[in-house]
């Protein structure tokens, strides 16, 4: 394989892998096609730098379309996190309901449930309006749950004092024992 | 087969168009259509393999081009080589794209021939 072959291969490096997969193989005997063809002296000269300025283009491209695809694959991540905030956020608001906390229900759970599947259905016809929904709703969301394990936490911990003896009633008032 | 209209592709890039038009008289390998696109445009273009890979690869996505196994001279070529031929949707889009530019150069004719009157000089 000649120098300037191998040199090219090792160029190639500068495309996103599946570009290289692709079409690394054609391009390399494209590059073979036009050194027999134009190379040799100044030839040689005249066919590097239009590679040069063909590599440098075409790899730009290439890196952007990859990127472009990356957002496009983590957008629909986040379509897919907000689907789950939601239906969760309701099945929690469910929860409460048939607890007997209707108020709770509504608050923690149907709220930002609401806000956040209306928001994603939104997404397309009225963005603005989509982005401010979801945003409200992730926050409640996330108030809620901070507020519930918050909750749970001290319940366990509270209970789990009571179980071990730690924190019991004495007299007139509780009495915790460190 | 794609269902997509042609003239959701237009205006085509230039390197799309060149390589349909390459690829208009039958199937080539790419070093044929780089030669063909020098010969279509006077020497004034010569398509880099980046480019031209690139390209063909974006063609085969949408279905203006497919890769074929025929070879025009089995004797002559070497296997390794990937041909290229014009799908039929290929085709339309072509057809819609070169009417497009014939309306449009038309539609230059005609503006310069007002502006050239406006200007009073229709006739040096």
């Amino acid at each position: 394989m000649a120098l300037s072959e191998r040199a090219y291969q090792a160029l190639l490096v500068v495309y996103p892998q599946d570009h290289r997969r692709a079409c690394g193989e054609s391009m390399t005997q494209l590059f073979r096609d036009r050194m027999h063809r134009d190379g040799g002296g100044f030839g040689t000269a005249v066919v590097w730098s239009q590679m040069g300025l063909d590599l440098a283009s075409s790899a730009t491209k290439e890196r952007m379309e990859t990127i472009m695809e990356v957002k496009s694959w983590t957008k629909q991540w986040w379509e897919i996190l907000v689907v789950l905030l939601g239906v969760n956020s309701l099945v929690v608001g469910f929860g409460f309901l048939v607890s007997g906390y209707a108020d709770v229900a509504i608050l923690v759970g149907f709220a930002p449930g609401a806000l956040l599947l209306v928001g994603l259905a939104l997404r397309r016809t009225n963005r603005a309006a989509a982005t401010v929904l979801i945003i409200l709703g992730s926050i409640g969301a996330g108030l809620a749950y901070w507020v519930i394990y918050t909750v749970v936490f001290a319940l366990i911990i509270v209970v789990g004092g009571f179980q071990k003896g730690k924190i019991g009633f004495q007299g007139s008032g509780p009495e915790i024992a460190v | 087969m794609t269902s997509q209209e042609p003239s959701g592709l237009l205006p085509l890039p230039v390197a799309h168009l060149h390589i349909l038009l390459a690829l208009a008289d039958g199937e080539k390998h790419g070093y044929a259509i780089m030669s063909e696109v020098e010969v279509l445009t006077d020497g004034s273009v010569t398509m880099g393999p980046g480019t031209l890979y690139g390209a063909v690869k974006r063609m085969l996505k949408v279905g203006l081009v497919e890769e074929t196994d025929e070879r025009p001279d089995p004797e002559l070529d070497d296997e390794r080589r990937r041909y290229y031929r014009l799908s039929g949707f290929g085709v339309r889009v072509l057809d819609a794209e070169v009417a497009r530019m014939e309306q449009l150069a038309r539609a230059a004719q005609t503006r310069r021939m007002v502006g050239s009157r406006r200007l009073g000089l229709e006739g040096r």
